[in-house]
């Protein structure tokens, strides 16, 4: 599904000493099946966005449609509940919002809620167990007696149970280990390529930002400051750190390369590999 | 140097749980280290956070602070004193509605009188660099600015050690490093720092890493010691720090360098001097 923003504001109490404007003059198309990463620092408006993708909030004013779903300023009736089952979006630490008895029957709760039979449901829970590296057998058990790990995988079950057109990951792989973080942002990109899902990720790592997004919205102040590919992005370095954002490592170690070794141009790498290469070959041309 | 902070023989069972959390854990941690403590998620890092100022007592063996004991009640505030903790997320950290209340709180708990409260909310507020912020409620704040709110509450019990549970991890890159300057600063005045996360780049900060596997300390070392064994490094699931892994990958084109660089700066230095006796 598109999803298209046209002109949106966004103001938190409005008409009180506290008011404060979130979003301004918000306008942006994400393309149904690619893989958008937000980034910026604390308070640029990346959650007050994201919310308003499955109707969490409302435009102050402008328009915010995804797919069929248009919803305007002022205008009240829209079909939240048709939005909801088409976005699926994931919360910092989804984990804290288990509630049933039994895995199974918090990874059904969405998909029954949103009509579907107890049957289909269950078998989706089944399907969708080792999708995520989990167990068939811990469908009985309490979502309360997992790790913590364990219990994320389950809150994200949960939400793929209701099979989403657009995904949106609000730093899913905060607090796990490297090894869990890209086992999960792994299980995110499969899905998203499987299921061609349109996806929007919110991340503080630029190197994920980097690895995954097909294009990268920055965020500064409610605005947007960029967007584009990772290249065009991360060119733009002095700008970045000014917003309080960084480079990706690799990124960052071949500038600090160029100016140290005071070459005139160098490539953008964004893994260990590539940076690798590239100073083999310096090295090398050097020797010869 | 004695130690200030001792683990010995520890072992820790969570309630209803089949296996140890922690298993013979035996460390000594003397004034003034800083010490990083990394490893998988599960493998017993933050139980060894909580043992450290009796959140949680072990199920065998004892752990000491100075000359205090955390299974003996009655000294379980003495140990508080000394060590204070900094979690991971701002939001669960706050009870008052102004961060000078908040300060306030945990000194009352001290039963400080009137005058050292104050007195002790200005001096590290105005340390931490939060002195602007005194009359901001807590909800209002930035991530980096709640967590230096946090870690000044806990400077104003005036603690020896800090233990830092992934104090980092939700912040962006600019709150990040207004948290990593405040412990490099506490550490410069003598503060003994336990960190604990998954950050290698902030690990190396320390002069000793604690590397914990399915609840046992198994690589305790110095930084550079412990990131030169690279392939058992990674094999207990912890990632090597960025400069780590790429002086790995130049090894397969013939560049080697004879010591372990755990910084980007130090590694092109290196690399630089390298290149220029070519």
């Amino acid at each position: 599904m598109d999803i298209v923003f046209s002109q949106v504001d966004y103001c938190y109490m409005v008409g009180t000493p506290f008011e404060k404007v979130a979003l301004k003059d918000f306008s942006i198309t994400i393309p149904s099946g690619s893989f958008t990463a937000v980034i910026g620092h604390t308070g640029s408006g990346k959650s007050t966005f994201i919310q308003h993708i499955n109707g969490l909030l409302r435009p102050s004013s402008g328009t915010v449609q995804v797919g069929p779903y248009t919803i305007k300023a002022g205008e009240k009736k829209v079909d939240l509940k048709g939005l909801r089952k088409k976005v699926g979006l994931v919360f910092q630490y989804p984990e804290h919002q288990l509630f049933e008895e039994t895995v199974e029957k918090d990874i059904c709760f969405g998909p029954i809620n949103f009509g579907l039979s107890k049957e289909k449901a269950v078998q989706r829970a089944k399907e969708l167990m080792p999708l995520v590296g989990l167990q068939e057998e811990l469908l009985t058990v309490s979502p309360f007696q997992l790790s913590g790990g364990q219990m994320r995988r389950v809150a994200i079950a949960g939400v793929l149970a209701s099979r989403p057109s657009v995904l949106v990951l609000d730093e899913p792989a905060a607090s796990l280990d490297p090894e869990g973080r890209e086992n999960m942002m792994n299980l995110f990109h499969d899905y998203h390529k499987t299921q061609k899902t349109t996806t929007i990720l919110v991340t503080h790592h630029m190197e994920d930002a980097a690895k995954y997004a097909d294009q990268i919205v920055v965020l500064h102040n409610g605005m947007i400051e960029m967007i584009g590919g990772r290249e065009l992005i991360f060119e733009r370095a002095s700008r970045l750190n000014e917003i309080g954002l960084d480079l990706p490592k690799s990124v960052r170690f071949l500038q600090d390369v160029k100016t140290q070794f005071n070459l005139k141009k160098v490539p953008m790498e964004f893994d260990v590999k590539g940076t690798s290469d590239f100073i083999g070959e310096l090295f090398k041309k050097k020797g010869e | 140097m004695s130690a200030l902070v001792t683990l010995e023989n520890v072992t820790y069972q969570y309630e209803n749980a089949k296996r140890y959390a922690l298993q013979d854990v035996n460390v000594a941690i003397t004034a003034n280290e800083w010490v990083s403590v990394i490893g998988r998620n599960g493998s017993g890092k933050s139980t060894f956070g909580r043992l450290l100022n009796g959140i949680v007592v072990p199920t065998h063996g004892t752990v000491k602070v100075s000359e205090f004991s955390t299974h003996n009640e009655n000294e379980i505030w003495d140990i508080r004193k000394i060590v204070g903790m900094v979690f991971q997320n701002p939001d669960h950290q706050f009870v008052a509605t102004t961060v000078r209340d908040d300060l306030a709180f945990g000194l009352e708990n001290l039963g400080l009188a009137r005058e050292v409260m104050e007195g002790r909310i200005t001096k590290y507020a105005s340390l931490i660099g939060i002195t602007p912020l005194l009359e901001a409620e807590p909800h209002r704040l930035s991530g980096g600015q709640k967590q230096r709110v946090a870690i000044a509450g806990v400077m104003a019990m005036e603690p020896q050690v800090i233990v830092f549970d992934e104090s980092t991890s939700m912040l962006d890159p600019i709150g990040r490093k207004e948290v990593i300057d405040t412990m490099q600063m506490l550490h410069q005045r003598g503060v003994t720092i336990i960190s604990i996360t998954h950050d290698m780049d902030e690990a190396v900060l320390g002069s000793r890493i604690l590397l914990f596997n399915e609840g046992k300390i198994v690589v305790d070392g110095h930084p550079e010691e412990v990131f030169s064994q690279k392939d058992v490094v990674t094999e207990l699931g912890v990632s090597l720090p960025f400069s780590v892994e790429l002086q790995k990958l130049l090894e397969k084109h013939g560049i080697s360098l004879s010591e372990t660089c755990l910084t980007q700066e130090e590694l092109i230095g290196e690399l630089w001097t390298l290149y220029s006796a070519k």
